[in-house]
């Protein structure tokens, strides 16, 4: 005898589970985090260096790298004098909110502020999964071409950010800004974009006005 | 390939509830893939079936039912699009559309003896 049973339930329900807790870990904490995603290249370490030397002695900051392999991506950051807790994913393509959890464990956590989390590089597989994180920052980078975020619709659509990276190139690539700022809003319509060159220091100030008083809210 | 580790998510909540029901095994899972959830149809079903070996779904079908995207304009109402050209601005009025289906990722259903 055979039976079905109307079972609806969350494929990702586990996860969910474990990024509600690390939600409400960071909130006791009075801390907020941000998950950073794009294509492998992109840039996130490098803003992530430029960020931090713009907020070191003014915010408690940590970040968490998330890696196939390799800990260069925390060594950077440690070489700037910040804590990074570096997650080797092995093959995993995304990190999900139970490695989070492991990795926040790991963390002097009542002494933070601001918890980056730089994701595996990677635009398809990160979108599905909820970190526990307050935010969403994508990064994009201009050489990846205008059409990006229409190609990844599942991962701009739920950024709260959207980083254009390397703008210096823009004139190299005879790419219009505008046209990848269209771009994102047909995907996104609320999501806040940001165009900015860690070279350059271009756009850094709005992306960091920004980041200023999301923190403080 | 995030395909792989959602297989086994769906593997493990169909388990887990045809033990509740004291099933001996499954012979068919329903579940409902969002067009913008991220997930693709083929891998997913790719997944599934180098986890099913030796699992209580060994026999069992996994069936996929895509849930296309759907948008609503406050002004103009419904709006239909493809995955591959999301916009969403109303093409009538220019307003910004809210997603109201294509997000799932859910077990349905599950068939058990």
């Amino acid at each position: 005898m055979s039976q079905v049973i109307a079972a609806k339930t969350n494929v990702l329900q586990a996860n969910a589970e474990a990024a509600a807790a690390n939600r409400e870990a960071f909130r006791v904490r009075g801390l907020k985090a941000i998950n950073l995603m794009s294509a492998p290249g992109a840039g996130k370490t490098a803003i992530l260096e430029t960020t931090i030397r713009l907020l070191r002695g003014k915010y408690r900051l940590a970040v968490i790298e998330g890696d196939l392999q390799t800990s260069s991506d925390a060594d950077r950051i440690r070489a700037l004098g910040i804590t990074a807790y570096q997650i080797n994913t092995g093959n995993g393509c995304h990190l999900d909110a139970r490695m989070v959890q492991r990795a926040f464990a790991e963390l002097p956590a009542e002494q933070l502020e601001i918890l980056f989390i730089e994701n595996v590089g990677n635009l398809v597989c990160p979108a599905a999964f909820d970190l526990g994180e307050d935010f969403r920052v994508v990064v994009f980078s201009v050489p990846e071409g205008e059409d990006k975020p229409k190609k990844y619709p599942a991962m701009f659509n739920k950024a709260d950010v959207v980083l254009i990276n390397k703008i210096d190139l823009l004139p190299y690539l005879g790419l219009e800004l505008g046209t990848l700022q269209q771009n994102v809003q047909a995907v996104n319509p609320r999501a806040l974009v940001y165009p900015v060159s860690c070279r350059t220091g271009e756009g850094f100030d709005a992306w960091l006005a920004w980041l200023v008083s999301a923190v403080a809210l | 390939m995030h395909e792989l580790s959602i297989a086994a998510s769906i593997l493990e909540i169909a388990e887990e509830q045809a033990r509740a029901h004291n099933a001996c095994s499954i012979l068919r899972i329903g579940v409902c893939v969002g067009a913008l959830s991220g997930v693709d149809p083929e891998s997913l079903a790719f997944s599934f079936q180098a986890l099913q070996i030796g699992s209580m779904a060994e026999k069992a079908e996994m069936v996929i039912s895509m849930v296309p995207i759907e948008a609503v304009c406050k002004q103009c109402g419904p709006v239909q699009m493809d995955v591959e050209d999301v916009s969403l601005f109303c093409p009538v009025c220019g307003g910004v559309l809210e997603v109201t289906a294509g997000k799932e990722l859910q077990v349905d259903s599950i068939e058990i003896e």
